[in-house]
């Protein structure tokens, strides 16, 4: 069964339909939200997957002296990106080392995954970089342009330098100096 | 079909960077100009709209739409200067497609809005030398140009002096000074690697590119503010386009009338005048065609375009095109080698850090070849573009499968370490083979023949370029650059955005399209000065070249039709 703090199955479905737009027909979230199965645990194949990667968003970018990832709402971009803008091979990819993290942990329940401490996560994550090196990329790449692309990571992770109005190639920086975003 | 313009002395196809000069010059001078352009029309500024946009407001939260790309811009999305913020001025390749093989890839860059690619080009802009106009001639390849450097010299000046070029002073012969604008400045790595090369390599010198963006005020335009993607467009008008320059100018005259979503489908010529009497053209919007005429046109379409245009252009007494009685016509196209060069790391340097993003980078001229007796197994030379600055997040990943957490998110969020990159343009030879020509069968959604290339490199330029990937190593060794990697990218046809020929000038006219002023041998009131017109390439930026043989010719024109010639 689902956990009580966890999202319910319906509630997931309604989220996935209103995310997704037109991607997905009235009739077709009617149909699963109709359908009833034995295994109530898998709500639906990519929408397990996509909620790790967001639990791990901060595992790669945490909150320091700027904000994390998830504060950035890297969350909603990697809906968009896994869901949406990924070609299937790139999906698959991510998914089958998604799915090497929930299984190093449990083989019963993948949404134990997301209830994990910051700790046992990096662990899980540092093993499928030795695992899954592809998929290791893949996700930290989503996860690092999500967030400086972001409007918080570009303007406070970074330095946002919009209108410089000169040039100076000889300009100095000390150690407390950001990147430049544009 | 129905005259929808009253009266016009002159018909300029094309707005992009020749069909603007030709529009300015030739209503300056007093004629009444129509300008046809296949692509819509734009403002100036308000229609810049990727201009200024952050990060986030890029795609949809900052990816691109990929699906949409390769399924409608497959060719055009290869440009570093495609993205969401321009994809808006670029031609549509399902819309609007052309023969593309596969097989032998061309590349055919296209822009399609009033302006054309003068708002998206790379804004360089080199003076030719007698090394390149008389190369043909010593070498025994294809024709000797018509003109010479003393020809054209007195045009670049006036060219330069009005779209506003910055640039340094270097008394080289192979690469002339021109009427500049205070240089910008090269930053603290890259002055490090000149003074390495010039102390290395007495044959060798590394300067600042020369670029037609404003570094002082010119009327209704102002210097650049350094925010980086020129290609958005500028409202500020900091770098010369046809939108920011020519077009205003042209239009203050009062003489100007430009029609946009017109493309024009062929030429009508005269046998007994010897003159185009009209010129043929559909409303892409409504698909209804028209015709108009004038005194003298002007073909400033484009290489391709242009070419295109006259090769479906019949004449009268037999099948083939009116301007291909030399048979030179779509053939002896030329682009220049690009995408091979070096980069590396540089150590040190770690308190600087360029403030501002300056369009414009470095430029080491071309240095083979020079002198006779070089012994190098190719003719010719190439020279590099390139330049220093340090690496983003983006590039901080590479070759790291491993880091994340609060010290990875810290390292990507600082400057990173200095790269210095030189890339090499390298030119192509005129070969009879590489050639563009109309598909037998297949048109385009207006009922005009689809293009189609055949476009191959030769073992010269296949030789230069391995020399010019060797020594760019050499060089950035010299200057202590580490961590040093070549790359050398698939050569692919038209992939500079520097196609040109298929319409060459020539004294003969059994041999070539357009005489010294760009005017067709066929008929004495065609001009044809876009890339069409080129008898050889050279290996530095052709379009300055095209301005000043656009005002050369706008010019010789009018004395022309002024002395009735015409």
């Amino acid at each position: 069964m689902l956990k009580k703090n966890s999202p319910s199955r319906r509630e997931i479905l309604k989220w996935l339909a209103a995310t997704m737009g037109a991607g997905i027909s009235a009739s077709c979230t009617q149909a699963a939200l109709n359908f009833t199965s034995q295994d109530d645990h898998i709500v639906s194949t990519s929408e397990l997957q996509v909620r790790v990667a967001q639990a791990f968003a901060d595992v790669i970018i945490p909150e320091t002296d700027t904000p994390s990832a998830s504060q950035a709402g890297v969350g909603k971009f990697l809906r968009y990106a896994i869901n949406t803008w990924y070609s299937e091979t790139e999906r698959q990819t991510l998914f089958t080392g998604i799915n090497e993290i929930i299984s190093m942990h449990s083989r019963s329940d993948g949404l134990a995954v997301l209830e994990l401490s910051v700790s046992r996560k990096a662990q899980l994550l540092e093993a499928l970089s030795e695992s899954n090196p592809d998929a290791f990329v893949a996700l930290r790449e989503l996860v690092v342009v999500g967030y400086f692309t972001s409007r918080v990571g570009a303007t406070q992770a970074l330095h946002y330098l919009p209108m410089p109005g000169h040039y100076d190639g000889d300009y100095q920086v000390d150690e407390a100096s950001r990147a430049w975003s544009s | 079909m129905v005259k929808l313009v009253p009266e016009v002395d002159a018909i300029v196809v094309g707005s992009g960077i020749s069909g603007g000069w030709a529009a300015k010059e030739l209503t300056e001078k007093g004629l009444k100009v129509l300008l046809l352009e296949r692509g819509r029309y734009i403002e100036h500024a308000k229609d810049y709209v990727g201009e200024h946009r952050p990060p986030w407001q890029q795609g949809t939260m900052g990816l691109e739409p990929r699906a949409l790309y390769q399924e409608e811009y497959p060719v055009q999305s290869t440009s570093y200067a495609f993205d969401e913020t321009t994809r808006h001025f670029w031609n549509n390749d399902a819309a609007n497609p052309y023969d593309f093989n596969p097989e032998a890839p061309f590349h055919w860059m296209r822009a399609d809005v009033l302006g054309g690619r003068s708002l998206l080009w790379a804004r360089q802009s080199y003076r030719w030398s007698d090394l390149d106009f008389e190369a043909n001639k010593r070498e025994g390849i294809a024709i000797d140009w018509p003109i010479r450097y003393a020809d054209i010299a007195p045009w670049y000046d006036y060219v330069e002096r009005y779209i506003g070029v910055s640039g340094q002073p270097m008394g080289l012969s192979q690469l002339p000074d021109g009427q500049f604008q205070k240089p910008m400045p090269m930053n603290v790595v890259e002055r490090h690697v000149a003074q390495s090369i010039a102390s290395n390599f007495e044959d060798r010198v590394m300067m600042i590119g020369r670029t037609a963006t404003l570094t002082e005020p010119l009327p209704g335009r102002a210097p650049c503010h350094y925010c980086g993607p020129c290609h958005r467009g500028c409202s500020t008008g900091s770098y010369f386009s046809s939108l920011s320059s020519t077009l205003p100018a042209a239009k203050a005259t009062g003489r100007l009338t430009i029609r946009t979503d017109a493309v024009v489908s062929r030429l009508n010529y005269d046998t007994a005048s010897q003159k185009v009497l009209s010129v043929d053209a559909v409303d892409t919007r409504t698909k209804e065609g028209f015709r108009v005429s004038a005194r003298l046109i002007f073909l400033c379409a484009s290489t391709v375009g242009t070419t295109q245009i006259l090769l479906n252009s019949p004449d009268p007494r037999g099948q083939s095109s009116f301007a291909n009685r030399s048979g030179a016509l779509g053939r002896y196209m030329m682009d220049h080698t690009y995408a091979a060069g070096a980069r590396g790391i540089m150590p040190g340097f770690e308190q600087y850090y360029p403030y501002g993003f300056r369009p414009n980078g470095i430029y080491i001229p071309r240095f083979r070849n020079l002198r006779d007796g070089e012994n190098l197994n190719f003719t010719r030379g190439y020279g590099y573009q390139g330049g220093a600055g340090r690496l983003t997040w983006r590039g901080a990943m590479n070759g790291d499968k491993k880091s994340f957490g609060a010290e990875f998110k810290e390292r990507l969020s600082r400057p990173g370490p200095w790269y210095v990159s030189l890339g090499g343009f390298g030119e192509i030879l005129p070969y009879a083979h590489n050639e563009m020509r109309l598909h037998p069968k297949r048109v385009d959604r207006f009922g005009i023949p689809l293009v189609s290339f055949n476009f191959t490199f030769g073992q010269n330029e296949m030789n230069h370029r391995k020399d010019l990937i060797e020594q760019a190593v050499r060089m950035l060794e010299s200057a202590g650059v580490t961590q040093i990697q070549t790359y050398n990218a698939p050569m692919v046809g038209g992939a500079a955005i520097h196609e040109m020929g298929t319409a060459r000038m020539g004294d003969d006219p059994r041999d070539a399209v357009l005489n010294k002023f760009n005017q067709a041998h066929a008929a004495d009131n065609l001009f044809v000065t876009d890339g069409a017109c080129m008898t050889s390439a050279s290996c530095v930026n052709p379009s300055l070249t095209y301005m000043a043989l656009t005002a050369r010719a706008a010019n010789y024109a009018v004395e022309q039709v002024q002395s009735g010639a015409i």
